[in-house]
């Protein structure tokens, strides 16, 4: 799925939320997406403050820019990077380690895991 | 990155991604969840005494209540997914400086010049309660080893726990073991341990206190979680502090009987089991002197139904599955059934080192903490 080396999933059940599912799901999502405005917004501000202790850049020149084979590869992995950071609960059941189980209702799974955690 | 640290040092993004989830943590925790008790004491507590005629007097009858509640069902989600990209931003930066902070673990183990030593044994079981599910979702646990010499847990639980606990045990992360520190000192102060023991220390942010404290003792720390252990060893050897740390489970430690003044853990015990928890008091009893005192801090499970309900949200949405069994476990007890005599063993409050302001109790706030004395 991609060439991350340790994962950013949890082994365990992930609880629900809400009645239904599909709201969990568009909750992580919209709260990614803050997450990312968020950065966003930090790195124009720091943009912001470079231009200002520095120097000027056109607007011409930006809107002219090229990017060589290496760079538009970077920036292609970059944006494939975000799409799957912000879209990970969509793919989160898939990348669980423990995905085998994840069908059993999610009461049953935490009444066993409580059961064994107590012995 | 810092030539006098292993923390992985986030590029601009990254560092605004840690940011955001600091924030967006500390908005949940001041500005939602003091509504959770006005909800609960508003309509659902009121609604119960309705229906049933009695106020509640369970807090899994809470639970059953609340978790239909919107307002519960809202701050919850979001409360989990900030600690899901909690560990996604921690992640991120460890994982492209991996190789570098391997190689700077090397360098410093190989020269270890505060005198500390770290001895791993990879056969080692690692016990279920850590493999059966990742504790506090970060993913892999402490423990799960990608590669030779890897450091990666410790350095992601390192970079986390600022982000989790916005700040509140330091600049150093020690002020748990700083908080234990001092009530030792002040209860015990005529007694200067020869060799200390620290359970459960991933990374040695509470070890560090104590060897501190106690130059001349010989200070051994303990965990199951290898990659843990090799960033605790680099980090006291930075901080030029000499710990011994070794790859051992707190049940069955392998030391000597009697060969210890003093053994400490920090909220490590709700991260066991039921089982494990009597082996390992036990355990403590069988490796203290006579008169060598045994401290076990650990999170508040709540006073009152409702304090008990919310104390249980890391058990449902944190992976601290076996913290729900400690909420109705008497500690004093099992330390009375485990070898202590019934006057050498009692429960303790351990204020805040300094301006710990936790999440479920603002005011009064205690760790509270198993006092063995063989």
């Amino acid at each position: 799925m991609s060439d991350e080396r340790i994962g950013r999933v949890a082994k365990g059940k992930r609880p629900q939320y809400f009645h239904d599912p599909a709201t969990d799901k568009l909750m992580a999502i919209v709260l990614s997406l803050v997450g990312e405005l968020a950065v966003t917004r930090d790195r124009l501000d720091a943009l912001e403050r470079l231009l200002e202790s520095q120097s000027t850049i056109g607007r011409d020149e930006l809107d002219k820019l090229t990017f060589d084979s290496e760079a538009t590869e970077e920036r292609d992995r970059d944006r494939s990077d975000y799409i799957r950071r912000v879209m990970r609960v969509v793919t989160m059941e898939l990348e669980r380690p423990d995905a085998d189980g994840a069908t059993a209702a999610f009461s049953e799974q935490l009444n066993t895991l409580l059961r064994d955690a107590g012995d | 990155m810092s030539a006098q640290t292993l923390i992985p040092e986030p590029q601009h993004d990254e560092r605004a991604l840690q940011d955001f989830v600091r924030d967006f943590r500390r908005y949940l925790k001041q500005d939602v969840m003091p509504g959770i008790r006005q909800v609960y004491e508003t309509r659902v507590a009121p609604s119960h005494e309705r229906e049933t005629g009695k106020p509640f007097d369970s807090y899994h009858d809470v639970r059953r209540a609340m978790v239909a509640n919107d307002y519960y069902q809202f701050w919850s989600a979001m409360q989990r997914r900030s600690q899901e990209m909690m560990w996604e931003s921690v992640v991120a930066p460890t994982e492209r400086q991996l190789d570098e902070l391997i190689r700077r673990y090397e360098s410093i183990a190989a020269r270890s010049p505060a005198g500390g030593t770290l001895e791993l044994d990879d056969s080692l079981p690692i016990p279920r309660y850590h493999t059966a599910h990742d504790i506090h979702l970060q993913p892999g646990g402490y423990h799960t080893e990608r590669g030779e010499h890897d450091v990666a847990a410790g350095a992601i639980y390192e970079a986390g726990l600022p982000i989790y606990i916005d700040g509140e045990l330091g600049p150093d992360n020690d002020r748990i073991g700083m908080a234990l520190l001092e009530h030792y000192k002040e209860n015990f102060a005529d007694r200067a341990p020869q060799r200390i023991l620290d359970m459960g220390c991933t990374v040695g942010n509470s070890t560090l206190p104590w060897a501190v404290a106690f130059p001349e003792a010989e200070v051994h720390a303990i965990d199951v979680a290898a990659p843990c252990l090799r960033y605790a060893h680099a980090k006291a050897e930075l901080a030029g502090v000499r710990v011994h740390y070794s790859q051992r489970n707190a049940e069955c430690t392998g030391y000597d009987a009697g060969s210890f003044d003093l053994v400490v853990s920090h909220i490590m015990i709700h991260e066991t089991s039921k089982s494990a928890l009597g082996n390992i008091v036990a355990e403590c009893f069988r490796l203290l002197k006579p008169g060598g005192v045994m401290l076990h801090l650990d999170v508040p499970r709540g006073k009152d139904p409702f304090g008990r309900f919310m104390s249980q949200w890391e058990v449902y949405n944190n992976n601290e599955v076996f913290a729900s069994y400690l909420t109705d476990v008497d500690l004093a007890a099992l330390a009375h059934k485990n070898g202590f005599a019934k006057e050498q063993a009692w429960m303790d409050g351990v204020p805040p080192y300094t301006g710990i302001n936790h999440a479920y109790n603002t005011h009064g706030f205690k760790w509270p903490t198993l006092v063995g004395v063989r």
